[in-house]
C-alpha cells in the first residue's frame, strides 16, 4: 500500500474505512508498529516508530482486536491487569485502576475471575477494551471491535462505547467496513481502496463533495440513509 | 476482588523447578559412582553362565583378603570387558586364550605364550596362568537330527546346504568365528542367523535353528544330549581360561594379586562343567557357587548368601529410578530450550529437530554401545544414551506448542508491549504446556522402557534380573525385572497425568 503524509488528530476519533483489502488494518497495523513500513517513517507524537522505540511507545496505545485477542489461559481480571504487573505497579494501584475501569465499562465485578471461554462476546470486548485502557494511554486503537458480535448486542456496545470516547477524551482510531458505524463515531473519516487514501473528511464531506466517482459509490452500496 | 493466586509462570517455574529436584536429588547418587579414592577392586564378567561364575570366584577371593571387591556381572561381550579393563573400569576378568589371539590381537601374529604375554604387557595388562580348562568353541546340533543326517565332522555340514545355523552375534562377527569358519570349511549355508546363546539352545531344542556354536564347557551340552561335531580341520584355536588384571593391581592389591594366583591350575575342566551344571541346571546363584568352590578348594569361608528378593528389588529400583530420574531431568532442562528455539527460527529448528530425529533413529542398543568408547562403562554411559534418547520428543513438543498458538494472541501480546522474553514466560510457554507435558511423559516412557537395557554395560537397574532371568532360563527372575519396569512406565504415565492437571492453566483444561 502507499499512503502520503497521514496524520490523526488528538483527542479526536478517526474512523478509517474500506472495502476488506483495502488497507485500513494494514494502516493500523502499521501505526501500532505491529509491522514496520518498507519506506517512509512513522512518529508516535515526536518520537518515531522504530524497532528499538515501540516496545516503550506500545505502554502509550491501546490496541483492540476484532476477536479480542484474550489469552485463554487468563482470567479476566488476569488479562486486564497483566501488562500493569508487568511493569511493576503496585498492587493497589493494579486494584483500583481496575475498579475504575470495571465502573467506566459496567462490566459485571463477578465476571473477573472468570475465563476469557465463560465469557460473552460483549463482556469479551469489554474485557479487551479494559486490557488496552490499564495503563491509560495516549491512543486507543481498534480494529472492528464490534464485528464478532450479533446486532443487538453490537447496537448497545456501541453506544457504550461512544459514552466511553467522550469520558476518556482520547485519540481513537478504528477500524471498521461498516459505514453506519463509521458515521456514528467518526469525528473523521478515512476510506481506503486499492492501499491508498481516497478521501479524508467528515460524513457530510464524503456524501456532500465526493473526491471521485469511488467514494459515491462506496456510499451507495451501503445505502445508509444521508 | 480475587486475584489468580498461582499466576501461569509460577506454575510453569514450578515444573521446572520439581524437575530440578529430581535432577539435584539423584545426582550424589551420580556422583558417588566417580569417586576415584579408595577404589575397591571390580572384577567383570561377560555376559555368560561362565564367566559370571568365575567373576565371582575371583570376587570372593580378593574379599578373603580382606580387600573391598565388587563384582560388575553380565556386561555383554569381549570388546566392552576389554575395554572396561584397557580404561581401569574393571581391575580383572577371566579371558581365554583364543579370544585374545583371535579377537583382540587379531591383527597381530602372536606365535607362542611369550608373544600373547608381551602384547598383554603393552597394554598394561598381566595374565596368570591358565585356570586349568580349555572352553573351545564347537558346533553343536541335537544328537538324533545329527545321526539322521550323519553329521559326525563340521567337513559333513558342506552336505546340508539347507540346515539353519544360529550363532550368537559376537561369533558371527569375531576373527576366529563364522566368516574364517565358513571359509576354512568352504560351508555353504545361506541361513545364517544371530541371536543370544542362552535362547540358541531353545530354539535348537525346537528345531527354530538345527546348528548352533557351543562353548565345550556349556553344561547344556549334557542336558538337552548334542552331538558336538569334530573340528577336522582344526579351525578353532585352544581356549585356556586365564585371569587377566591390571599391572598397577599389583602396587594397589598385593595380596588381592596372590589371591588370584591361587586359581591357576584350579580349574580342571570337570570341575568348570560341574560348576557351570550347578548353575544353569539346578539354579544355584553364582555366588554360592563361588563360596561352595572356595570352602571346598582352600577352607576360605566366604558369604553364601545373595540379596534378599526384597532389597534385591529395592536396588534395582534405585538404580533404574536414578538412570531415569537424571536422564530425564537433563533432557528437560535442555530439550526446552532447544524446543523453543526450535519453535521460533524455522531454519534452527530444521537442524535441531534433524539432529534430534536422527539420534532417535540410533537403535537404542546401538546407541548404548556408542557411549562405551566416550564414557566408559557404567552409569554414566547409560545416562548419556537414555538423555539424548529422551530429547527428540521434548523438542518437538515445545516447538510444535510454541507453533501451534493462534496467531492473533502472539500479535495481542505484542501489541501489549511485552517483551520477548515476557511474551515467552507468560504467554507462550503457558499456552504450550500441554504439548510439552505431552512431550515429557512420552520421553519418561520411552526412557523407562530403554533403560532396561542399561544393565548390558553395566548400569543395573530392571534390566539386571531381566538380563540373568534370560541367560539363566527363569522366568521367576524375568519378571522381578520387567514386572517393576512395566509397573514405573505406567507409574510415569500417571504421574505426568496428574502433572498436566495440576500445571495446566485451568483455562487450557
Amino acid at each position: 500500500m502507499r499512503v502520503d503524509r497521514f496524520t490523526a488528530r488528538r483527542q479526536q476519533t478517526l474512523v478509517l474505512i474500506g472495502a476488506s483489502g483495502s488497507g485500513k488494518s494494514t494502516l493500523l497495523r502499521l501505526m501500532v508498529g505491529l509491522i514496520t513500513p518498507d519506506t517512509g517513517t512513522l512518529h508516535f507524537g515526536k518520537d518515531p516508530i522504530t524497532p528499538a522505540t515501540i516496545q516503550a511507545l506500545r505502554r502509550r496505545m491501546g490496541y483492540v482486536i476484532q476477536e479480542g485477542g484474550l489469552f485463554p489461559h487468563l482470567t479476566a481480571a488476569a488479562n486486564i491487569t497483566l501488562m500493569a504487573r508487568h511493569v511493576g505497579w503496585p498492587p493497589a494501584k493494579v486494584e483500583d485502576r481496575l475498579r475504575e475501569l470495571v465502573a467506566l465499562t459496567e462490566f459485571p465485578p463477578d465476571g473477573l475471575d472468570r475465563l476469557p471461554r465463560e465469557l460473552s462476546g460483549g463482556q469479551r470486548q469489554r474485557v479487551s477494551l479494559m486490557r488496552a485502557l490499564m495503563l491509560d494511554p495516549d491512543v486507543l486503537f481498534l480494529d472492528e471491535p464490534l464485528g464478532a458480535l450479533d446486532p443487538m448486542i453490537r447496537a448497545t456496545l456501541q453506544e457504550e462505547l461512544r459514552t466511553i470516547f467522550r469520558v476518556l477524551n482520547k485519540t481513537v482510531v478504528m477500524v471498521t467496513h461498516d459505514l453506519g458505524e463509521a458515521r456514528y463515531f467518526a469525528d473523521e473519516i478515512v476510506l481506503l481502496h486499492e492501499g491508498r487514501i481516497v478521501q479524508r473528511g467528515t460524513f457530510e464531506d464524503l456524501a456532500g463533495s465526493p473526491a471521485t466517482p469511488y467514494v459515491t459509490q462506496f456510499l451507495q452500496a451501503q445505502a445508509v440513509p444521508a | 476482588m480475587k486475584r489468580p493466586t498461582r499466576s501461569a509462570r509460577g506454575r510453569f517455574a514450578g515444573i521446572v523447578g520439581a524437575v530440578l529436584v529430581v535432577a539435584l536429588s539423584a545426582a550424589p547418587v551420580a556422583a558417588q559412582e566417580g569417586a576415584a579414592e579408595a577404589r575397591p577392586v571390580v572384577v567383570g564378567s561377560k555376559k555368560f553362565t561362565e564367566s559370571v561364575v568365575l567373576g565371582e570366584i575371583a570376587t570372593a577371593l580378593a574379599r578373603s583378603t580382606g580387600a573391598e571387591a565388587t563384582h560388575r556381572r553380565d556386561l555383554g561381550g569381549t570388546r566392552i570387558v576389554w575395554n572396561a579393563l584397557i580404561r581401569g573400569e574393571i581391575d580383572a576378568y577371566v579371558e581365554y586364550t583364543g579370544t585374545l589371539r583371535q579377537e583382540i590381537f587379531a591383527d597381530r601374529e602372536l606365535s607362542g605364550p611369550a608373544d600373547l604375554i608381551g602384547a598383554l604387557d603393552e597394554n598394561g595388562i598381566v595374565a596368570g596362568a591358565p585356570l586349568g580348562f580349555n572352553n573351545t568353541y564347537a558346533l553343536g546340533l541335537r544328537r538324533d537330527r545329527a545321526a539322521e543326517l550323519g553329521i559326525h565332522r563340521i567337513s559333513d555340514l558342506r552336505e546340508h546346504p539347507d540346515l539353519v545355523l544360529g550363532f550368537t552375534n559376537e561369533f558371527l562377527d569375531r576373527g576366529d568365528g563364522w566368516p574364517s569358519l565358513r571359509d576354512a570349511y568352504s560351508l555353504p549355508h545361506q541361513d545364517v542367523r544371530g541371536l543370544d546363546h542362552d535362547l540358541a539352545y531353545r530354539g535348537l531344542e525346537s528345531g527354530a535353528i538345527d546348528v548352533m556354536d557351543l562353548y565345550s564347557t556349556d553344561a547344556e551340552i549334557r542336558y538337552y544330549d548334542l552331538a558336538v561335531l569334530e573340528d577336522d580341520r582344526g579351525h578353532f584355536p585352544a581356549y585356556h581360561a586365564l585371569l587377566l588384571w591390571r599391572a598397577d593391581l599389583g602396587e594397589r592389591a598385593p595380596d588381592v594379586v596372590s589371591a588370584f594366583r591361587r586359581l591357576e591350575g584350579a580349574l580342571p575342566e570337570s570341575v568348570m562343567v560341574g560348576l557351570n551344571a550347578r548353575a544353569k541346571l539346578d539354579k544355584v546363584p553364582e555366588r554360592r557357587l563361588a563360596a561352595d568352590f572356595l570352602g571346598t578348594q582352600y577352607g576360605i569361608q566366604a558369604p553364601r548368601g545373595r540379596l534378599t528378593r526384597d532389597s534385591e528389588i529395592a536396588r534395582r529400583t534405585r538404580e533404574h529410578l536414578m538412570l531415569v530420574g537424571v536422564s530425564l531431568s537433563a533432557a528437560v532442562l535442555v530439550a526446552i530450550p532447544l524446543g523453543i528455539v526450535a519453535g521460533k527460527h524455522a531454519r534452527w529448528g530444521h537442524v535441531i529437530l534433524g539432529v534430534t530425529g536422527v539420534i532417535q533413529t540410533v537403535p537404542s542398543l546401538a546407541l548404548l554401545v556408542i557411549m562405551i568408547p566416550l564414557l566408559g562403562i557404567g552409569t554414566r554411559p547409560a545416562i548419556m544414551a537414555l538423555f539424548l534418547y529422551s530429547l527428540l520428543p521434548i523438542v518437538r513438543n515445545t516447538s510444535a506448542g510454541l507453533r501451534g498458538i493462534a496467531p492473533e494472541l502472539i500479535e495481542s501480546a505484542r501489541a501489549l508491549g511485552l517483551s520477548r522474553g515476557a511474551r515467552l514466560g507468560l504467554i507462550e510457554l503457558p499456552l504450550a504446556t500441554r504439548s510439552i507435558l505431552a512431550g515429557i511423559k512420552t520421553s519418561a516412557v520411552i526412557n523407562v522402557g530403554t533403560a532396561t537395557l542399561g544393565a548390558l554395560i553395566g548400569a543395573g537397574g530392571y534390566g539386571q534380573p531381566i538380563l540373568t532371568g534370560i541367560r539363566l532360563d527363569d522366568m521367576g527372575l524375568i519378571l522381578q525385572g520387567a514386572l517393576p519396569a512395566a509397573a514405573l512406565a505406567l507409574m510415569a504415565q500417571g504421574l505426568f497425568e496428574a502433572a498436566e492437571r495440576w500445571a495446566l492453566p485451568r483455562g487450557l483444561r
